[in-house]
């Protein structure tokens, strides 16, 4: 019989501590604070599942989740396929792969709040670059400061280039890892470029495609904290 | 079903080729007829998939003509040379099920889809995949999903030559042999051009009815099994092909005789003209293991090791500085005892720089 050794436990106690500290502790005065009310000086009030109900309740926050779910869905469906593209039109080898790498790369290694940051002065409309060139020089007005639609199409144009990076580099995952061999196949069997991405390209593209998704319906979840605050 | 014909083929990776060693193919000449089993052998980087690509015409050559029936396909792509080919790692496509992946090469074509049917019916029968046609193919086993992509290749009745890179490379060696005899017994069955490529000489000389050995981009000899066995004109096939190879063992050649440590060697025949006299180059004598025999008389050697594998014993012995091989059935001489070797006569050739220099006799009687 093997013996089972408890005290190794104590191994990952420092991690569990650490752990504790920075995650578990927080998030549960989060939760804590979520049954309380208070007028301030640091007293509280047991209040039960009211927030919840009242938030449950709330036609601003449906509103805002069929937002949230109605951009998630536009980029998605605006990266994916861009992305794909992108990733297709990529060289697989030579000189220039290292080069379109970090190009591709460079977008999403900026902080997300440095992408909002920069982005907000880059389209203010009279002293942003963009919105200076789009009001001034092309003559389009443009404010997404007070108009909805040049606000939703500044939110998913930043998302598309903040985040289209990611897609390419999964897609140009799956596609390098496709031996020669298929192709070789693929063309002594007549197959039209089409069947090729179809049988050959997009199957391999699949087992990691899934992650973009995976990270749009996590773009919903982190959102619903922000409105009951 | 074609005949292929290789006319002075040269290939080269490098863009300016200069010298002879930038080619990895150097000057190909080659016939391959029509329903014919062909095996291509040879060591790793000689040369063989690159030959295989370039008739196949994955590969563009940077010199020569590839003709199928006298027809030039040089500067065709693969898809309209009607060719197929087997990878040495099984290509299947995974999302689709073994029906449609057999279809597959049919369907490109615009094949009618009755005839589809028909066809993919007869060589999934062939190949005793018939109760696996509705199953998805990403779960075969390596076996099956290799018996999936020869009868892609198959399917169609079109096809002017089958091509195999090396297929048994990921088979379980006991599946090896049966997919081997079953390979054999669709070239009986549909009576198409195949070439084989192998750097396993077992798999070449069962698969094979001519064999083709090539050696640093050349073809050295071209010949059934039993010929490269008994007469192989290159001391790299009698080298390459047997296990134990061809003993080679220096010698000098005076007055037409060859000397070996001092003893007259007895040829199969003739030696044949050197440039200047008969012994210019580097001459050798190759003589395989199984035609050496130990006798009262003849080369005296030592005997260093022995080796019972079974059913015959190999013997290392040596000649001064040089071991040779001999393979005896029955009882093998003791180590370290003195004896004789005796060398066939008939199976004893002189070979001058690699290249064989002795005249076969014609048999008399």
């Amino acid at each position: 019989m093997k013996k089972t050794y408890q005290k190794a436990w104590f191994l990952v106690l420092p991690v569990l501590l650490l752990v504790a500290f920075n995650a578990l502790i927080p998030m549960m005065t989060v939760v804590n604070y979520s049954v309380q009310e208070t007028f301030g000086n640091n007293l509280f009030f047991w209040e039960g599942l009211g927030w919840f109900e009242k938030l449950l309740n709330s036609d601003r926050f449906h509103a805002a989740l069929g937002r949230q779910f109605m951009f998630t869905g536009l980029i998605l469906v605006i990266e994916v396929p861009l992305g794909i593209a992108i990733a297709l039109a990529m060289p697989r080898q030579g000189i220039w792969v290292p080069f379109f790498l970090v190009t591709m790369a460079l977008p999403m290694l900026i902080p997300w709040n440095v992408v909002g940051a920069m982005w907000n002065i880059f389209t203010l409309p009279d002293i942003g670059l963009l919105g200076y060139f789009m009001n001034h020089t092309l003559g389009i007005d443009y404010n997404m400061t007070q108009d909805p639609f040049a606000a939703w199409a500044t939110i998913i144009t930043m998302d598309v280039w903040h985040w289209t990076s990611l897609v390419v580099l999964l897609s140009y995952a799956g596609l390098v890892s496709i031996p020669d061999a298929y192709y070789q196949a693929a063309k002594i069997d007549g197959a039209s470029k089409w069947a090729v991405f179809r049988y050959i390209q997009l199957p391999k593209m699949k087992q990691v495609l899934p992650s973009p998704f995976c990270c749009g319906s996590w773009t919903v979840l982190i959102s619903i904290p922000r409105y009951s605050s | 079903m074609a005949r292929i014909t290789l006319s002075q083929l040269r290939h080269s990776y490098l863009p300016n080729p200069k010298g002879p060693d930038d080619y990895v193919l150097k000057d190909i000449d080659l016939d391959w007829h029509d329903g014919g089993a062909y095996a291509l052998l040879g060591p790793s980087g000689c040369g063989k998939s690159t030959l295989l690509n370039i008739i196949s015409g994955l590969l563009a050559p940077s010199e020569g003509r590839i003709l199928f029936d006298g027809k030039d396909v040089t500067d065709l792509p693969p898809e309209q040379r009607n060719i197929a080919q087997v990878f040495q790692f099984p290509v299947i496509y995974d999302t689709m099920t073994v029906y449609n992946n057999l279809a597959f090469p049919l369907r490109n074509r615009g094949v009618d889809e009755a005839v589809v049917k028909d066809r993919v019916t007869k060589i999934a029968e062939m190949l005793d995949v018939t109760e696996m046609l509705q199953k998805p193919a990403a779960g075969l086993s390596p076996d099956n999903k290799q018996k999936i992509s020869m009868g892609r290749g198959l399917v169609r009745d079109d096809v002017n030559v089958v091509m195999f890179d090396e297929p048994l490379t990921v088979i379980d060696p006991h599946l090896k042999w049966t997919l081997r005899s079953k390979l054999k017994e669709l070239h009986q069955k549909v009576r198409a051009t195949m070439i084989y490529v192998t750097h396993d000489q077992t798999e070449a000389l069962t698969f094979a009815d001519q064999v083709v050995v090539m050696e640093d981009g050349q073809i050295v000899q071209i010949g059934t099994p039993v010929e490269l066995f008994e007469r192989p004109t290159h001391t790299f096939v009698g080298h390459f092909i047997g296990s134990p190879g061809m003993n080679i063992l220096p010698c000098n050649v005076q007055n037409g005789q060859a000397l070996f440590e001092g003893h007259t060697v007895v040829l199969e025949g003739p030696i044949e003209a050197g440039t200047v006299d008969q012994g210019a180059g580097l001459t050798q004598i190759g003589i395989r293991p199984e035609f050496i025999t130990f006798g009262a008389t003849g080369v005296p050697a030592t005997v260093r090791k022995v080796a019972d594998i079974g059913r015959h014993s190999v013997v290392d012995t040596v000649v001064g500085e040089t071991l040779i091989k001999v393979i005896v059935e029955g009882a093998a001489p003791v180590q370290g005892a003195a004896t004789h070797l005796r060398f066939d006569p008939s199976k004893t050739r002189l070979y001058r720089d690699g290249w064989i220099a002795t005249q076969a006799l014609e048999a008399a009687e």
